[in-house]
């Protein structure tokens, strides 16, 4: 038969009964799954708190060997648990597991009595308050400080304004130059009016964030996604896998109106960093004066921040100890694949090992 | 009965009319009642599983699965169902699929369509929800939407018309973009044709339905990404933004003037508050500040015994001091600083990470 497909009648029943199949076997296991998904498998303990943000620290097997403690700064657009996700997908078990003693800051979710909170308030107030937390507790000049996605960027700023207090730094999938011809997210925000978005809004919905992530890949997120998980019907570990993904990725906190306002502005329509000007309350931020040793990884196959967005901290750092690990993946697969486990967690603290001393 | 079984039961059925549209591809009807038998039997399923499973946001999980991937799948069925043994070629395929869609058809429209969810204020969505304080605007001539107001009830008059002139904007971008859509939706019919054109050669062609939904996604995405990187999309999504923000702005100015009526705090009141008391807080951190700090609070006692704190200095003290010169400051204009990035080089995965030398500031050299 000529012609692009290759498609029989026979060929047809089949694929419709095996469709059949897979749904009928999906009512089995979706019954005799628990009634949620669970995530965040490591023990952790809060130990100390501002307003709605929980620094927490991580509790492993056993005792960490490190020294210094590793605080880890995710995204505010997220919920933090993608780095624990489940038992064997966890990048915070990896680095216990190697000694590292790992804390993280939780955002929480702001409701419209936090709208004013500015990036004074995230960097300086929290993240700033979580570094002299730990500072104290581990009696240290310096600690280090893992920065993730849009806590890479927080990450960048409180290290430039305080390179004192930051021992080594990491960053992981942070965008630093917003304006590669491949971002998305920058090329859509550009002819906004944010201070009409969020003078209407207040603080900006999580389902308007979410519809804009799906937005960047519409048709694998919204149809393709969804065909896939027939496949995986009849099998309940991949199913309760898919349920705790699909979680995470709707589990989105409305975002802080003034935060949200300053940061879309500075970074996302005028690209501070690069251009100069970055200022975090009356403070401005200059990447040159990151003097400290700095480990940037990102994601090959980054569809939300492209890899030359971070690979630009190279030309702008000012740290003479640089290093770059080119993950092959994605920006969530960089916490949750099998490679991720494999190089991420042992990358992470070979390079802090010979750093920390 | 088992529930498993029970779904079976009515599966089969529709299967079989599935079946029977299978046989006579050609015959609308038959082709009808199989698209209906797929989504009669998706709909048995969806509300077997949701009637059993109660965990949070799962329904909708089923809502989605069954809105988007169950119709899109049944349609790309039906395409194909069209070419079973029979010669052709791409291009029939592609049009096969871009009449499923009715003449002037879109199916990124249709995709947006089923984004919508429960809870997702959506433009779309709430616009609907406007609609009925909205509707007595659109006859209003723009002209007669910017005469100047006069009156006891000037106020309101300007608020309303304030509505009006958004409601206008808000549709003009509507169309704008939804003419951009229209030209995306096109340009990946084109690819899809292209994409299909590939596979005619033996070896190469495609087996099975979902195999040919993935060559319509890639083309899909592929037309997507071309437009969605492009300033003619910036241009025309900001604007679709802006004109809906405007629109929400002028509808809760009349939504909080009645409000106020009835004594109820409003948004405004509100956030007045709420930015009284970011202020009071930083102002309160930056006296603590300049003061001693206090202890940071207690932690909770730990469940078991962590590492030791280190009681006293690290051994190897940091030298780096939190202040830098002020000169260092003034003189690291980190655009101006450096050329391009040299290429980094890569950490392998089993190898230790290794220093990539960066360039010093400008004032550092000196």
């Amino acid at each position: 038969m000529n012609g692009p497909l290759n498609i029989t009648a026979e060929s047809l029943a089949e694929e419709a009964a095996k469709l059949q199949r897979k749904l009928a076997a999906g009512i089995g296991t979706l019954r005799d799954m628990d009634a949620g998904v669970t995530f965040g498998v490591t023990p952790r303990e809060e130990v100390w708190r501002d307003g709605k943000m929980v620094l927490y620290r991580f509790r492993g097997e056993r005792a960490p060997t490190a020294k210094i403690p590793l605080l880890i700064s995710y995204a505010l657009v997220n919920r933090p648990y993608m780095v624990d996700l489940q038992v064997d997908r966890s990048l915070v078990k990896g680095l216990l597991e190697r000694g590292e003693d790992v804390y993280i800051i939780d955002w929480g979710y702001p409701d419209r009595s936090d709208r004013f909170l500015n990036l004074e308030d995230y960097i300086e107030r929290f993240i700033g308050g979580a570094v002299d937390y730990l500072r104290n507790a581990h009696a240290l000049e310096a600690i280090n400080l893992l920065g993730i996605c849009q806590g890479g960027t927080f990450a960048l700023c409180y290290a430039a304004l305080h390179p004192g207090k930051v021992k080594n730094l990491i960053t992981m999938v942070t965008p630093v130059d917003f304006h590669t011809q491949d971002n998305m997210l920058s090329n859509w925000n550009r002819e906004i009016d944010v201070d009409l978005l969020v003078d209407t809004l207040g603080n900006v919905p999580a389902d308007m964030m979410n519809f804009t992530y799906l937005m960047l890949k519409p048709w694998r997120l919204f149809a393709q996604k969804y065909v896939g998980m027939v496949d995986i019907l009849d099998d309940r570990r991949a199913m309760e896998d898919f349920l705790r993904m699909e979680k995470w990725i709707f589990d989105s906190p409305d975002q802080a109106g003034e935060a949200f306002r300053e940061f879309s502005k500075q970074f996302f329509q005028e690209n501070r960093f690069v251009t100069g000007g970055a200022k975090v309350g009356d403070r401005e931020v200059h990447l040159g004066l990151l003097d400290m040793p700095i480990l940037n990884i990102y994601a090959e196959q980054d569809h939300l921040v492209p890899p030359d967005a971070s690979r630009a901290l190279h030309g702008l750092c000012g740290s003479e100890d640089y290093t770059e690990l080119s993950f092959k993946g994605g920006h969530i697969g960089i916490y949750v694949s099998g490679r991720a486990q494999k190089e991420v967690p042992q990358t992470i603290h070979d390079w802090l090992g010979k750093r920390s001393r | 009965m088992d529930a498993s079984n029970d779904f079976a039961a009515l599966a089969r059925r529709y299967w079989g009319m599935w079946g029977d549209a299978m046989r006579d591809p050609a015959s609308p009807s038959r082709a009808g009642a199989g698209m209906q038998g797929m989504r009669d039997a998706l709909d048995a399923w969806t509300r077997q599983v949701t009637g059993q499973a109660a965990q949070a946001g799962f329904g909708n999980l089923m809502e989605h699965f069954n809105r988007q991937s169950g119709d899109w799948f049944a349609q790309m069925q039906q395409v194909a169902a069209q070419f079973v043994g029979r010669d052709h070629q791409a291009a029939d395929v592609a049009n096969a699929w871009r009449n499923a869609f009715g003449s002037g058809g879109n199916p990124f429209q249709e995709l947006l369509q089923g984004m919508r969810g429960p809870g997702l204020e959506g433009v779309a969505q709430w616009n609907a929800a406007a609609a009925p304080y909205l509707q007595g605007m659109r006859s209003e001539a723009a002209a007669a939407l910017s005469r100047p107001a006069f009156g006891f009830t000037r106020e309101h008059q300007e608020r309303l018309q304030a509505l009006g002139q958004a409601q206008l904007r808000w549709q003009r971008a509507n169309e704008a973009y939804n003419a951009l859509m229209a030209k995306v939706a096109q340009d990946a019919f084109s690819q899809f044709e292209s994409k299909l054109a590939e596979r005619e050669e033996p070896g190469r062609q495609i087996g099975s339905v979902r195999a040919l939904f993935d060559l319509w996604v890639d083309a899909a995405e592929d037309a997507w990404a071309k437009a969605a990187l492009s300033p003619d999309y910036r241009h025309v999504f900001g604007e679709l933004v802006n004109a809906q923000m405007q629109l929400r702005a002028a509808a809760q100015a009349i939504g909080e003037q009645t409000t106020n009526q009835m004594g109820l705090p409003g948004r405004t009141e509100l956030d007045g508050a709420h930015r009284k008391i970011a202020e009071l807080e930083r102002q309160l951190r930056r006296m603590q500040r300049s003061e001693v700090a206090p202890p940071p609070t207690a932690a909770k006692p730990a469940s078991r015994p962590a590492s030791k704190p280190a009681s006293k200095p690290a051994s190897k003290p940091v030298a780096k001091t939190a202040a830098k010169p002020a000169a260092r400051k003034a003189d690291a204009k980190p655009a101006a600083r450096k050329a391009a990035a040299k290429p980094a080089k890569n950490v392998a995965a089993r190898k230790p990470a290794t220093p990539v030398k960066a360039a010093k500031p400008a004032a550092r050299k000196r």
